[in-house]
């Protein structure tokens, strides 16, 4: 059969319609979309059209949302809205089965919107005034379907500047509803929960990357605006480009409560940890000693293994069952042979903090001269923030965790102290780091910093309130470990084992209801290994195998909290039960005798 | 929608079957098993199977038709029931088959559960090999339509249970069309790739050099005649397989056969063409698929060729003897026997031993 979705949409002060059409079982997408607002007023029909892209960036000014995206998603809620009320009202003999397969098309077509959706939803129920109207084409006749395979392209026009006729051509009538978004999308998802549960992105694994936040894609746009020049450049677009750097770097070391030569600006924090470490160790005596906590990151953790085979002494500090270093074992080993100690202030897979001040200060009440502290400070500068710089002598930070686009860093160096660069052919960065300056992404990430910093406050306390939540729900799951559940830890990261639940499988399970968490480290083929944190902490192998982590971000919401909370437990007593009928399934069942 | 899971290891034949599941309206999970150590230095560079890049190949193959696709770690598993039994078959003196048991004890069973646990009923796989279900309720395994392609050699050890759970749509497909319909859906990433040829876990084929660095110390001896005439010395058993003829290290005018590997005395039996020939061989951890007595069969006994009718009669223990109608070439313990009528898999075992007719 031939359908079209026609939703017009009032929100965040724009007015959107879209025309989705399919023929079948195989949906269309959009066929057409316009908008018009106080600013600009642009169309774009069936095809790839310079007006989209302005369309999106006006979107994405607002909510960071692909404009497609947001309106093919409102088109299938609208599709639900209208299959709704047609069982209702018209109760049509097949009309439930049409229409209920005209929900899954836009099923589908949410499957394919990567995580927008969220915002878009957010947007719908946002605001009371904004409207949520449209047209479903659907056959005159619902009983039979249309074998028709010809495209509704003449009718998108009249549909989307709301000349609505009924399309006689393909027998098609139109049914137009007009209800407030915030009850349309309420219904929606009361009549259909598993479309709403199942189909929406719900993105928690803020720990691994963070979506661009908006304001920076705005700070971005601008500066490519002009040719951004190479800031070694002797000529004006390469002054400009020079001073965006070097204000970036003021903006880092004031925030860091640095000094502007402390500042080296990296690809990101890996970059910065190596450089710290084998910047570091590679100018102290073979034989020096370096130690790292056992649940570093691979970047630093790997980094000082690869020292180790250039001659330097790795050692370990190991950390208790809550992942807390042992500090105490760790003053016990140090003595003038140390040269290095490297300790992540907020974990990245269990999201627990380290005593870092108390550490730090207790280092340098030994009086050891050669002895210095780098710390790993990427997943602390998100909510909990850095720990004072009075007595660290090096500190990694990414942009990417913070919403800046992946590829910035910086790494700390206390003034005095010199890092060998790990690469050559350029004097960039103080003759520390070679290569073309990355001008957008220092500028990127100096704003996040100060973004982060603004809204340091009221993120903590919504994250709190956010975490405590899924925490305490949770914990009502039978067997549900929560990792360092006893020790201080950062509002954003959630790390959890399920007994008997391999984290492969759950993770899947939450994919495919469009809930995006993740597990320990991954290799370059993507599949899970143990996490060596959790196994740091004690635990079995099995046990990190089931490592599962929910991580939060400034945008975070409840309905995303809750998305885990109502889910989850029926994922795991599936997998539980499936794992039980294995047990009955491998007897040999060999049949017949000789 | 029918939820199934397809193993894809990045090849063409798991895409295409992906790809006709996802036709026929399925909602398919694919899914590539990671298997192979990870150890950098342990795994040979270039493109082996389960390399990042056979994986980033089903991904594309998975994105291009538009379902989800995971990784699964199961390398313990399959280090467990596969490499280990492989090298410790081969210090027995045997020639084992890691498709067959990974295919028994990875695919259709940690992956099926897996499967299971993802909420889908079977597992789908790009082998050459078709299942039937009879009205009795009875599954029936049967070669694959392609002949040359034909892989229910390394299936026939599945239980009526396993078939039950899985599907192989390629299996009614010639191999040139499963490349044709890989061109076709536009699957550039695998439609002309490769067939690979060696042990996922051995990718550069050096079975010798991966044997040498796995086996426990391997003794010296001598290589023998059958006769009991020394005629050379051997690097230690396990790096022999019947049959073999190169790298034997012996100058005699004829061409030399490896006949036996005596692990009791470590000498190594070698012989020539015609005593390679044996007609009596005793199978054990016999399965059958189909009920009944079944007194005569094909009966292949290698993955590549050889397959002959045979007379089938009891030992015991459950293991059988087969005797085939006319001699046939390096029978060899480890290897499966598989039990043919025409086109279906009455069931299977293992070589136990090869005999001399006078056995009888």
């Amino acid at each position: 059969m031939s359908v079209a979705v026609a939703v017009t949409v009032k929100a965040m002060g724009v007015t959107m319609s879209v025309l989705c059409g399919g023929h079948g079982n195989f949906f269309r997408g959009v066929l057409a979309l316009s908008a018009n607002s106080k600013h600009r007023q642009v169309r774009y029909v069936d095809g790839e059209s310079v007006a989209l892209f302005d369309l999106l960036s006006y979107v994405a000014h607002h909510r960071g949302v692909e404009f497609q995206d947001f309106l093919a998603a409102a088109a299938a809620q609208m599709a639900v809205l209208v299959s709704r009320i047609l069982e209702r009202e018209a109760d049509e003999v097949g009309a439930r089965n049409h229409l209920l397969g005209q929900a899954r098309v836009g099923q589908r077509l949410q499957g394919s919107v990567n995580g927008a959706y969220v915002e878009s939803r957010q947007a719908i129920l946002g605001d009371g005034e904004d409207f949520l109207s449209g047209q479903m084409m659907v056959p005159a006749n619902l009983g039979e379907d249309l074998e028709d395979d010809r495209p509704l392209c003449g009718y998108a026009n009249a549909i989307v500047a709301q000349q609505i006729q009924d399309c006689l051509i393909h027998n098609l009538q139109i049914i137009a509803v007009k209800t407030s978004l915030r009850n349309g999308a309420r219904a929606c998802e009361a009549e259909f929960p598993l479309l709403s549960c199942q189909t929406v992105p719900t993105y928690l694994d803020y720990a691994a990357t963070a979506p661009v936040r908006p304001e920076l894609r705005q700070v971005l746009d601008q500066l490519y605006a002009q040719p951004l020049g190479n800031p070694s450049s002797l000529h004006r677009a390469g002054h400009r480009a020079r001073m965006l750097l070097e204000h970036a770097r003021e903006d880092c070391a004031r925030l860091l409560g640095a000094e502007v030569e402390e500042i080296i600006f990296t690809s990101g924090a890996t970059e910065a940890n190596n450089l710290a470490l084998a910047g570091w160790m590679r100018q102290q005596p073979r034989g020096s000693r370096l130690l790292v906590s056992a649940i570093e990151h691979p970047s630093v953790y790997d980094c000082a293994k690869a020292l180790e085979l250039e001659g330097y002494i790795i050692e370990t500090i190991p950390v208790d069952t809550q992942g807390i270093i042992d500090i105490e074992e760790l003053i016990a080993r140090l003595d003038a042979s140390c040269a290095l100690v490297s300790v992540m202030a907020v974990n990245n897979e269990v999201g627990v903090c380290q005593p870092i001040e108390a550490l730090a200060q207790a280092l340098r009440a030994l009086r050891l001269p050669n002895l210095r502290l780098h710390v790993d400070a990427v997943q602390a500068a998100v909510v909990v923030g850095l720990p004072a710089l009075a007595n660290i002598d090096f500190l990694s930070l990414s942009g990417h965790k913070l919403g800046a686009p992946v590829g910035c860093g910086l790494l700390y160096v206390r003034q005095g102290l010199r890092v060998a660069p790990l690469f050559v052919g350029g004097s960039q960065e103080d003759s520390r780091r070679a290569g073309t300056s990355n001008v957008a992404g220092a500028v990127a990430l100096a704003q996040a910093l100060k973004l982060a910093d603004a809204e340091r406050a009221p993120n903590q306390e919504r994250m709190s309130e956010l975490l405590a939540f899924l925490e305490s729900e949770l914990r009502q799951i039978p067997d549900a470990h929560l990792l360092g559940g006893q020790a201080p830890r950062s509002p954003h990261i959630s790390s959890w084992f399920f007994e008997g639940v391999p984290a492969e499988s759950l993770l899947v399970r939450l994919d495919m209801a469009g809930i995006y968490a993740s597990s320990g480290s991954a290799c370059s083929s993507h599949s899970l290994e143990p996490s060596r944190i959790v196994s740091a902490m004690g635990y079995s192998d099995a046990q990190s195998r089931g490592l599962i982590r929910f991580s939060l971000g400034p945008t975070s919401t409840r309905a995303d909290v809750e998305a885990v909370t109502s889910a989850l437990p029926g994922f795991i007593a599936q997998i539980r039960q499936a794992a039980g009928l294995l047990t009955t399934r491998t007897q040999p069942s060999n049949i017949g005798e000789l | 929608m029918k939820r199934i899971v397809v193993a894809m290891s990045g090849g063409v034949d798991s895409s295409v079957a992906a790809a006709l599941m996802h036709s026929q309206g399925y909602e398919v999970i694919g899914i590539t098993m990671t298997l192979s150590p990870t150890d950098s230095q342990a795994a040979p560079a270039g493109r082996g199977c389960c390399s990042v890049w056979d994986v980033t190949d089903a991904e594309k193959v998975a994105y291009k038709l538009g379902i989800p696709h995971y990784s699964f770690n199961l390398r313990d598993e399959f280090q467990r029931h596969v490499i280990d039994d492989f090298v410790q078959e081969y210090a027995k003196g045997r020639t084992p088959n890691p498709c067959r048991r990974c295919n028994q004890h990875i695919k259709f069973d940690h992956l099926l559960q897996r499967a299971h646990e993802l909420g889908a009923e079977h597992v789908v796989t790009g082998h050459y090999a078709r299942v039937r279900r009879s009205e009795d309720g009875l599954y029936h395994l049967l070669k694959g339509r392609d002949h040359h392609k034909d892989q229910s050699y390394v299936l026939a050890s599945l239980t009526q249970e396993q078939l039950a759970h899985v599907l192989f749509p390629i299996g009614e497909l010639e191999k040139s069309r499963v490349r044709e319909l890989a061109r076709e859906l536009e699957l550039h990433s695998v439609a002309n790739k490769p067939e690979s040829q060696d042990l996922c876990f051995i990718p550069d084929g050096d079975t010798a050099g991966f044997l040498g660095k796995h086996l426990p110390e391997q003794k010296p001896g001598v290589i023998v005649e059958s006769s009991g005439k020394v005629v050379g010395k051997h690097q230690g058993l396990g790096l022999y397989t019947i049959g073999q003829r190169r790298g034997l290290g012996i100058a005699t005018g004829e061409p030399r056969y490896v006949l036996e590997l005596n692990v009791a005395n470590n000498q190594l039996i070698v012989g020539d063409s015609q005593e390679l020939e044996h007609s009596l061989m005793e199978v054990e951890e016999v399965a059958w698929l189909q009920p009944g007595t079944h007194e005569r069969a094909s009966v292949k006994y290698r993955s590549t060729t050889g397959e002959a009718p045979a007379s089938i009669r009891n030992g015991e223990g459950g293991n059988v003897f087969v005797e085939f109608d006319t001699p046939q070439r390096a029978l060899a313990p480890g290897q499966a026997a598989v039990f043919y009528d025409g086109e279906e898999v009455l069931g299977g075992g293992t070589i136990a031993e090869v005999l001399a007719l006078s056995a009888r």
